[in-house]
């Protein structure tokens, strides 16, 4: 069954058929939640309350990209829980990497003498990128997680933000500058874990 | 030490390395690369910025967030059962 179909029948109630839409996006809506949350357990929840949502407002969908009404989704989830924290801040204890594990003497919290050359690894440069977009307004951070993580057209981008390109550009454009200014902090991880072959 | 450039500018190598100007916006930035050290040098950190975030890991999800009926508050359909099975029933059990 292609997607159209499946909407179709999700739009009826058809749990099962909502469920192979739910295997096709999880990715990429787990991938959205955790790079602008920046932890694991928010980004399960926030994923899993996104196809609840979903699920809920299907008839809502009006056709279109399924891929940009998911992120917008999504997005608002993740404004939710940030409003959350905000009233209720929380510290993590330590700072995780992509897969969940603990950074142990993360970069920007360790004594940059005690770190040998060789510990510099391509999970510290991870952590640093994330850390990061961590510090960029919510704003930047979701636009520069759709264009340059998800891979989204500006249009795209326009069309789940629900602004005008202009503020799509804008906000990359500054997005991009905060984080060229905050990598310079750990530039000698860039040259060898970023290959700028092929890049426009 | 991080060299500062306008908003504007800024705005413009972020487009320009996306494709995003137009011949004449685009003849222009090259123009100003030749002889502007500082718009290059900036230039090229973005790049680098954009790579650096381009090259992060696409993650996949870490368990499967299927719903079931109870999630979304559903009943699956049950079989119908017509009316008069359960005297048919308890009429063969006499």
């Amino acid at each position: 069954m292609d997607e159209t179909a499946l909407i179709h029948s999700a739009r009826g109630g058809d749990l099962d058929a909502f469920n192979r839409l739910v295997l096709a996006y999880q990715d990429i809506i787990y991938n959205q939640a955790y790079r602008v949350l920046g932890d694991n357990q928010a980004a399960d929840d926030a994923t899993q309350e996104t196809f609840i949502s979903a699920f809920h407002n299907i008839r809502s969908f009006r056709g279109g990209s399924l891929r940009a009404w998911l992120l917008r989704i999504v997005t608002n989830t993740c404004y939710d829980e940030l409003r959350r924290r905000k009233r209720r801040p929380t510290t993590p204890l330590e700072p995780m990497d992509d897969t969940g594990e603990e950074i142990e003497s993360p970069r920007w919290i360790a004594d940059e003498a005690a770190l040998p050359e060789e510990r510099v690894e391509r999970t510290e440069l991870r952590g640093a990128i994330q850390h990061c977009l961590e510090q960029l307004p919510l704003e930047f951070k979701v636009i520069v997680t759709l264009i340059d993580i998800q891979g989204m057209d500006y249009t795209e981008a326009a069309i789940v933000i629900d602004k005008p390109l202009g503020t799509v550009k804008s906000r990359l454009a500054r997005a991009r500058g905060r984080l060229r200014e905050c990598l310079q902090d750990f530039r000698e991880l860039l040259p060898t874990a970023v290959r700028l072959d092929n890049e426009a | 030490m991080v060299m500062r450039i306008s908003e504007r500018d800024l705005e413009v190598l972020s487009n320009y390395l996306d494709g995003q100007l137009t011949t004449g916006e685009r003849a222009r930035l090259e123009a100003r690369l030749q002889t502007e050290l500082e718009l290059r040098t900036v230039l090229e950190q973005i790049r680098q910025t954009r790579a650096a975030v381009r090259n992060l890991p696409f993650l996949r999800a870490p368990r499967n967030y299927t719903l079931t009926p109870k999630m979304v508050g559903v009943r699956r359909q049950s079989p119908r059962i017509y009316p008069g099975f359960f005297s048919i029933c308890s009429s063969s059990n006499r």
